[in-house]
């Protein structure tokens, strides 16, 4: 068998620490290496261990703000980070993903749910997200369908933009989120799902 | 300052008040012969009998000088008058009943507008009499505010703050400045009167330092105060006009009014983050009062009842941490500090579309400058502002918020395509307790940007054709 899968957890609730560490610890792949409650002291440690993977609480105290402490640790050489937190608007988990975590999981999440997020990141998977954030058709705001209905039709970012009377940049931007809504790579395969879930016929338009 | 003593004097402030000999025995007589005195009278009913009965009038020179100018005594004899009538009520008991709490607030209450209503009448008078070079104030009128009932009588620089409370008032002279943290201003150092509403004597009547508070008293109280407050503002003044470089030229009335208009400015700004500071608390207090409170209520009775639904319960408290941190989230937004304004936004339009399922986007294909907290604070606001109102009026099917950046200019441009409204309506929703449109909170905040850059907020409303605003920033 190949080595565990190091992993650092960096959370500041004492309760939510300890089930982490002992139910990752149960699981035969993976070594839970160090803790810490504070950024500081996870920075540190993660400096020096390198672990594989980093769980990060968003909110734990520290001197910067969220958004820095992500940059923090993700520019650690070798480390995946996934970010475990309460905070489920998109537009912010939309800026986390961007500075380039590796997976999202809500706190609500088993600790199965974890193991399995751990396992897909180091198996090279990115962009993973709490299914509970993953929408469906039902959930897109109005302006996403609006999208999805030109790219089902094959429109291309600009012409979506002249339609929608903003800029390629902006519609580019819109894309991307909806990957990450979807759980979704790539611009075909967004495409492929719009077309699928049948945003390109005319019955869609009511 | 030659121009103040005159007009403390024209008022009678410049001495201090001296007893009314000639009033007291014109007194005394009229209780001899009038009236059989069969039982001992209130002080209140003794006050009465004075003020109605008509007084052969005094020739000018022997009246006392706190008595000559006949505006503010008739002034001051209607307010007490009607204030005394409240007064007195009930026949004299020797027995002592517990007074009614809700009595003593109205009567704590009323004793407060009464107070107020003669220290302005007193600011009019001695205003008139300084003539170009008047005292100038502002004033906040009797409201209530957390459990106290309250007024403020401002000058540039001092402020006689009164709180009332249950039978009790208190008066205190403040610095300006300190109004920001009133409550931890008002210390015993600032104290300079009290009065107490004594509910021993059926009828009760206010005192001081456990003297009744008579007309005449109460007059002196009061004049006093403002008395106090003047020559408090006058010392500032002088002190303030000393600093000035002295190559500017500091006499004459131009100078001094530019100093004047300046110190007021300071003191409206004051004025201002002290009431909005209010409205705050008040706000709070009303989401609070309307949202978590009637659902905690609710939760009790479920506990208590025999069958209790457990998930219900859950639900309920989910929905009460839900609101809490809302009504958190809304004053204090943290998030503009942990993420910046533009993911804030963002969020903010995803909530706007969940709300009206219009269709909203945010284009931001810039780079946004560095700005300072306060700034950014003030745009989000103006922002929200702008989104609440198309989601209360405008019926629009796509909102839009845009931020460009070129050389020299930065623009937050919110965009819908609703019913729009033309500067009739706005007018009217002004009237609407609400505060209508809230342009003119837009405007204040504009203000504070522009303490840090050059900034202009343009909105552009037809009926029938959108609504359209702009907040432009000159930045490099």
């Amino acid at each position: 068998m190949s080595e565990p899968i190091t992993v650092l957890i960096v959370e500041d609730h004492q309760v939510t620490l300890d089930g982490l560490s002992m139910g990752l610890s149960r699981e035969a792949d993976i070594k839970v290496v160090g803790t810490a409650s504070d950024s500081n002291t996870g920075l540190n440690i993660a400096k020096e261990l390198r672990p594989d993977v980093i769980l990060l609480d968003l909110h734990v105290p520290g001197e910067s703000g969220p958004k820095s402490m992500v940059q923090s640790f993700v520019a650690i050489p070798g480390c995946r980070v996934v970010i475990f937190s309460g905070e489920s608007r998109m537009a912010f988990i939309q800026v986390v993903m961007d500075l380039g975590a590796s997976g999202y999981l809500l706190k609500s999440e088993s600790v199965a749910k974890v193991a399995e997020t751990i396992r897909q990141v180091m198996s090279g998977k990115r962009s993973i997200l709490s299914p509970e954030l993953v929408v469906d058709k039902t959930k897109l705001t109005k302006s996403e369908e609006e999208v999805l209905r030109s790219l089902a039709r094959g429109m291309k970012y600009q012409d979506i933009a002249d339609v929608r009377k903003t800029s390629p940049a902006t519609v580019r931007k819109q894309c991307e989120l909806l990957l990450l809504k979807l759980g979704l790579t790539s611009r075909e395969e967004l495409i492929a799902w719009a077309v699928k879930k049948g945003f390109g016929s005319l019955e869609s338009e009511k | 300052m030659n121009w103040l003593d005159k007009a403390l004097s024209k008022i009678g402030l410049v001495q201090p008040s001296p007893e009314y000999p000639q009033v007291e025995r014109r007194k005394q007589a009229r209780r001899q012969s009038d009236k059989p005195q069969t039982k001992i009278k209130s002080i209140w009913e003794h006050s009465l009998d004075e003020i109605a009965t008509p007084r052969p009038p005094i020739p000018e020179k022997e009246k006392p000088v706190g008595l000559r100018s006949p505006g503010p005594t008739k002034v001051w004899y209607d307010l007490w008058l009607k204030e005394l009538i409240r007064q007195v009520g009930a026949e004299e008991t020797t027995q002592k009943e517990p007074v009614d709490p809700d009595l003593v607030s109205q009567s704590t209450k009323s004793m407060i507008v009464t107070v107020f209503d003669a220290l302005t009448t007193l600011i009019a008078e001695f205003n008139e009499a300084a003539g170009t070079a008047s005292l100038k104030v502002t004033v906040t009128e009797p409201h209530k505010a957390n459990n106290f009932y309250r007024f403020r009588i401002s000058t540039a620089t001092w402020s006689l703050t009164a709180r009332g409370q249950t039978g009790k008032i208190e008066f205190f002279l403040l610095p300006a400045s300190e109004l920001i943290n009133i409550y931890e201003n008002e210390t015993s150092r600032r104290l300079r009167a009290t009065t107490h509403l004594n509910t021993q004597t059926s009828p009760s009547f206010w005192s001081v330092n456990g003297m009744p508070l008579d007309v005449h008293e109460s007059r002196v109280l009061i004049r006093t105060l403002f008395k106090d407050l003047v020559l408090r503002t006058s010392g500032e003044l002088q002190a303030s006009f000393q600093s000035v470089s002295p190559a500017v030229d500091l006499s004459g009335d131009k100078m001094s009014q530019i100093l004047h208009d300046l110190a007021m400015e300071k003191q409206n700004l004051v004025q201002k983050i002290v009431i909005q500071q209010e409205e705050v608390q008040k706000r709070i207090a009303r989401d609070l009062h309307d949202t978590v409170i009637s659902d905690v209520l609710m939760l009790k009775r479920s506990l208590t009842e025999q069958s209790m639904d457990k998930n219900k319960v859950i639900d309920t408290l989910d929905s009460i941490n839900e609101k809490l941190r809302e009504i958190c989230h809304d004053l204090a937004p943290r998030d503009l500090i942990d993420w910046g304004l533009q993911p804030v936004i963002e969020d903010l339009l995803q909530k706007v579309a969940e709300q009206t399922g219009a269709d909203c986007s945010f284009s931001c294909d810039c780079q946004l400058p560095e700005l300072s907290e306060s700034v950014q604070l003030h745009i989000f606001r103006i922002i929200q502002e702008c989104l609440n109102n198309s989601v209360k009026y405008a019926e629009a099917s796509r909102i839009q918020v845009r931020v460009d950046r070129v050389p020299g200019q930065l623009s937050f441009i919110i965009e819908d395509n609703g019913k729009g409204f033309s500067p009739d309506e706005e007018k009217e929703a002004q009237s609407i307790k609400e505060g209508g449109f809230g342009l003119g909170g837009m405007h204040e905040r504009l203000d504070l940007i522009r303490c840090f850059y050059p900034a202009r907020l343009t909105v552009e409303s037809q009926p029938g054709a959108g609504t359209k605003t702009s907040i432009v920033l000159a930045i490099g």
